[in-house]
């Protein structure tokens, strides 16, 4: 078991929204059996900006895909405001992430046959108290693009599409797995803008999984993973502006 | 050993094992329907053709009034064509059995003393032949017997010519004359109320007072003569004219041969068109397949192309992949086309009566079979081929360009467009995006509702035909037939037999109608013209009144003798002076059954110069009589010389629907399944392609929190947009193929009009859904069981 205890001084005390405890996820792969989390244990804040950091294959999606209640863990608990998502049933996990999370990818996975204001329009569709579509493409500064096919947008326009899909449903906790990792400085500086905005003016949960550290950066808390542990964990209150940003 | 690239196809088979299942789900329908209806087609023909030999199947038929069996010879010697003739008498019977309550009936036919050697013989089944000595033997057909449950050795009375006489059962036989053996007027077999007593010749001489003479001859043909048939038997009747030709018909209009040269003609047409279909459909299926397959291994290919692999060997393991399916389906489909080809045997072997009807399959058929389904494979592989081909090892090896949303034309109608759900606008710019794909699954299902209002319309086609003649153009309860022309007195005889409450005369008058070249035999029926129990009807079921004068003429007997209402027509009648007579058409009438003329009987009689004749009569029989007034009936009707046969309507039509209920039944029940079969292995083909293409799509909308059944009624609205707008298509489509149909088995007796109940369209587009939804069952297994995490980070 690994726990990490922070290690900036630059804390703020607060309830935890997200808890992990002791968490493992192994993988059967035919015969072989791989240990992607090897026990687990942190815990995310509830209206601050948590990056996990690592490099590929730490199990960084692995470990959202628990926070969002996409996965299962193996052993250990996933607590998300209090509940403990693997005592959930399938349908009881659906409609946590339908009610509580947005989902933002490193491929946007919008919807090809539909424009992106029908695409934000998906999401808000499945809850009872949505925020406005268009309103939402305009948080995320495309207002004028609502009838443009994801076909027609850029790298940039659709990840922000895709941001805009997940607070559409105003979620709880916003999760972001490589959000930038598809485009380019200019671009992904935008987009993590963006989600520092959404962070501090809308009061959004977000957690946000990068492999590069100046990105993480950005974030009050960052978990460093590493071969399924948490190695570190670094919390601040002045994290780094996106607009600073240099990687 | 094994090549790479031949793993990698297996491979690549054994992942696409549920499309490809689906695909040969339909080819084996498609090769099972080739080989059990080419198969039973051989069969039939096979056993007719060795059974017309073995038995010296007739070439003609020609009935005549009592001849002198000299004279009738040696006109038919001034025929080269003829080559051999046999004499005989023939002669309808009514059979007295005691307690009966329904009429038995029976055709006394005449057979040498070697009957088995003879001109349409007979093949015994059960006990001997005719005896030396014995004389009030009889033969008794096969099937006849065993209904009636009579054996060797057993008496029979039979009523016929004004004779009442104690026949000793000596077998039982079958003759290649009476392969589909129906009670005369009917259209289906009641073995039990009807049956052919073949009697000594010179015993039916003795019994009908017919020494030296005879009412009908048989005979063979020269092989030139059989071609030309029809112009022999005209310088036959020509010849026969003195003695009064009532009937002449070649091998080919004999009621049984026809009957049997219908259903094969069907089983041809069937072994054509059905197996088309499928295979039609599973080459349109293998397309969307093997073109989704093209798309999703572009990279594979491109780097064997990069790497130097031909388009030749290239080409050739992409079409293996088809080409498997379709010998899968073709094997599989053969397989079950041997046992369904037992089964159809088995079906005729009971409606037939063939001395060896076996259910054999040839190996060619097979082959044929698996030859077309991989034929048809190859066909449907050919549009991704081309992409294959058409592929640059460079281009190959980029990713796609990303597909785009395009508008579907609904768009064009904001007001419309707006109140959609985002599932239904997904589903509608889907199919913009895929037009290709979205028309095969709409003419995939056309063809579905095809199969299945083609199986409802079959089963409508023969119940409206049944619920017409018997409900609405013969309106009585019994029908009596005369001997040869009657008084009018014989009326008030038949009203005063036990039960009958009313009756009406019919005169039969056979006559030849001819006008210019065109000559037509037939006979006009005489009846009242305020009749009701004979009442002739236009297709649409209205009463067409009989006029005063004049005939009333079906349409498809005045177009063959080229001639219109208000036309005349020559009449030659067979009986009396047979003086050609010139008579006006008054009306045609477009009628469901073929040839019918009909006229008033008052002035039918007056312009033949006849007073009051009548051949028979139809009777309304006592509402709610039991059975011992039925019974009371019967016994005084075999008391009655004058009549020489009696038919329960009532038990006609009984027979007609257990016949319908049997086979027809079974024959909709089977092309309803092969319908499933088409709407189940399109749709699942389809959605199967589909949920591969939007693994990625399906696990976005998991992660956003919908459900399976959320995901799955995306699906279900695609599949049912077009199921829907395929089987509704597909309505006219299969109106079409049942008037197809109905013409093969139209006769000049019958022409069967195809006719579909409104009902049945709403049942095959019920069909249709109930298939969508239960695939819809199976999308939705495969839905829950999508491993979609894996989907969700993947590069387009």
């Amino acid at each position: 078991m690994s726990i990490a205890e922070p290690q900036s001084s630059e804390v703020r005390s607060e309830e935890p929204f997200v808890v992990l405890e002791n968490v493992t996820r192994t993988f059967s792969m035919g015969e072989v059996e791989v240990r992607v989390l090897r026990g687990v244990t942190a815990s995310i804040s509830r209206g601050r900006m948590t990056a996990i950091w690592g490099e590929s294959g730490s199990g960084k999606t692995t470990l959202l895909n628990l926070i969002g209640g996409i996965d299962r863990p193996t052993e250990g608990r996933v607590l998300v405001g209090g509940v403990n998502l693997p005592d959930l049933s399938d349908r009881e996990l659906t409609r946590f992430r339908r009610d509580r999370v947005g989902f933002v990818f490193q491929f946007y996975n919008l919807i090809s046959t539909l424009t992106a204001l029908e695409n934000v329009a998906v999401a808000a569709e499945l809850v009872s108290d949505p925020m406005d579509s268009a309103e939402a493409l305009r948080l995320v500064g495309l207002g004028e693009f609502g009838d443009r096919f994801p076909g027609r947008l850029s790298g940039g326009q659709q990840q922000r599409v895709s941001i805009a899909r997940a607070i559409a449903k105003r979620p709880d906790l916003l999760l972001c797995d490589e959000p930038t990792g598809a485009l380019d400085r200019e671009t992904g500086v935008r987009v993590l803008a963006l989600l520092q905005e959404l962070n501090e003016k809308q009061n959004v949960t977000v957690v946000l999984i990068t492999h590069s550290r100046p990105v993480a950066a950005l974030a009050h808390r960052v978990l460093f993973l590493e071969d399924g542990v948490v190695r570190s964990v670094r919390d601040t209150e002045h994290p780094k502006r996106a607009e600073d940003l240099e990687w | 050993m094994v090549s790479v690239l031949t793993r990698k196809l297996l491979r690549d088979l054994v992942r696409s094992r549920g499309t490809l299942l689906a695909v040969t789900v339909i080819a084996a329908a498609g090769s099972s329907c080739l080989v059990a209806l080419v198969s039973s087609w051989l069969n039939v023909d096979r056993a007719r053709e060795d059974y017309y030999e073995a038995a010296r199947m007739a070439d003609f038929w020609v009935d005549v009034r009592k001849s002198p069996v000299e004279d009738v010879r040696r006109a038919a010697a001034r025929i080269p064509e003829i080559v051999e003739v046999r004499a005989r008498i023939s002669w309808p019977a009514v059979l007295d059995i005691e307690g009966a309550t329904a009429p038995v009936n029976g055709l006394i036919l005449s057979l040498p003393s070697d009957p088995e050697r003879a001109l349409n013989g007979v093949v015994m089944k059960s006990g001997g032949s005719f005896s030396f000595g014995a004389r009030n033997q009889v033969i008794l057909s096969d099937k006849f017997a065993r209904a009636r449950g009579l054996r060797t050795g057993d008496t029979i009375t039979a009523v016929a010519g004004g004779q009442r006489r104690s026949l000793v059962v000596a077998g039982t036989a079958d003759s290649p004359e009476f392969i589909y053996l129906v009670p005369p007027g009917s259209l289906s077999e009641d073995p039990e109320s009807y049956g052919v007593l073949y009697v000594k010749h010179d015993f039916a001489e003795d019994m009908f007072g017919f020494e030296g003479a005879c009412n009908g001859i048989v005979g063979r043909l020269t092989p030139g003569g059989v071609r030309d048939a029809s112009a022999v038997l005209g310088r036959l009747s020509k010849e026969l004219a003195p003695f009064g030709v009532l009937n002449a018909i070649a091998r080919k209009e004999q009621f049984s041969a026809q009957m049997i040269d219908g259903e094969l003609q069907q089983l041809r047409s069937m072994a054509v068109i059905l197996p088309a279909v499928f295979f039609g459909v599973a080459a349109m299926v293998l397309n969307v397949l093997m073109t989704r397959l093209a798309e999703q291994q572009r990279t594979v290919i491109g780097t064997l192309k990069a790497l130097g692999l031909g388009d030749g060997r290239l080409s050739i393991r992409f079409l293996l992949f088809g080409a498997v399916a379709g010998l899968a389906g073709g094997l599989s489909g053969s397989l079950a086309g041997v046992w369904m080809a037992a089964g159809m045997t088995e079906l005729y072997r009971f409606y037939f009566t063939f001395p060896n009807l076996s259910a054999r399959v040839a190996p060619l058929v097979i082959a044929g079979a698996c030859g077309a389904s991989v034929l048809f494979a190859v066909l449907g592989s050919l549009r991704g081929l081309r992409r294959v081909l058409a592929l640059r090892p460079a281009d190959a090896m980029r990713p796609p360009a990303p597909a785009s949303g395009r508008a579907s034309v609904l768009e064009r109608r904001p007001a419309l467009w707006r109140r959609m759900g985002f599932r239904w606008r997904m589903v509608l710019r889907g199919f913009a995006r895929y037009r290709a794909r979205a028309l095969i699954a709409v003419t995939s299902a056309a063809f579905g509702s095809c199969i299945l209002l083609l199986a409802f319309g079959f089963v409508d086609s023969i119940d409206a035909i049944v619920d017409f003649q018997y409900r609405k153009v013969l309106r009585s309860d019994y029908r009596l037939t005369f001997g040869d022309g009657t008084g009018g007195g014989a009326l008030g005889e038949v009203l005063r037999l036990p039960g009958v409450v009313h009756a009406e005369p019919v005169f039969s008058a056979v006559c030849t109608f001819s006008s210019g070249n065109a000559s037509k035999r037939g006979a006009i029926q005489g009846i009242r013209e305020d009749g009701e129990l004979l009442t002739p009807r236009d297709s649409a079921g209205r009463i067409v009144p009989v006029p005063p004068a004049g005939l009333l003429m079906a349409e498809r007997m005045a177009a063959q003798l080229g001639i219109r209402a208000g036309d005349r027509v020559t009449v030659t009648p067979a009986r009396g002076e047979q003086r050609p007579l010139d008579l006006p058409v008054a009306h045609t009438v477009r009628s469901v059954f073929g040839m019918g003329v009909y006229a008033s009987i008052d002035w039918l009689n007056r312009v033949l110069g006849e007073r009051d004749v009548m051949t028979g009569a139809e009777a309304r029989f006592l509402p709610g009589a039991d059975d011992s007034l039925r019974r009371a009936f019967l016994a005084a009707v075999v008391e009655r010389p004058l009549i020489e046969a009696v038919s329960d309507m009532a038990r006609e039509k009984r027979a007609m629907r257990k016949q319908i209920d049997g086979a027809l039944m079974g024959t909709a029940v089977v092309m309803i399944l092969f319908a499933g079969v088409i709407f189940f292995g399109s749709i699942l083909n389809g959605t199967l392609i589909s949920l591969e293409e939007r693994r990625r799509e399906i696990a976005t909308l998991r992660v956003m929190g919908c459900g399976d059944a959320e995901i799955g009624s995306l699906f279900l609205r695609e599949t049912l947009l077009v199921n829907v707008a395929g089987t509704i298509l597909g309505l006219p489509l299969g109106l079409a193929a049942l008037r197809f149909f109905m013409t093969l088995v139209q006769t000049d007796a019958f022409a069967f009009t195809a006719v579909v109940r409104p009902e049945s369209a709403l049942f095959t587009l019920l069909a249709a859904l109930l298939f969508v939804f239960a695939c819809h069952g199976v999308t939705r297994r495969v839905i829950r069981r999508l491993d979609w995490r894996d989907a969700l980070n993947a590069r387009e």
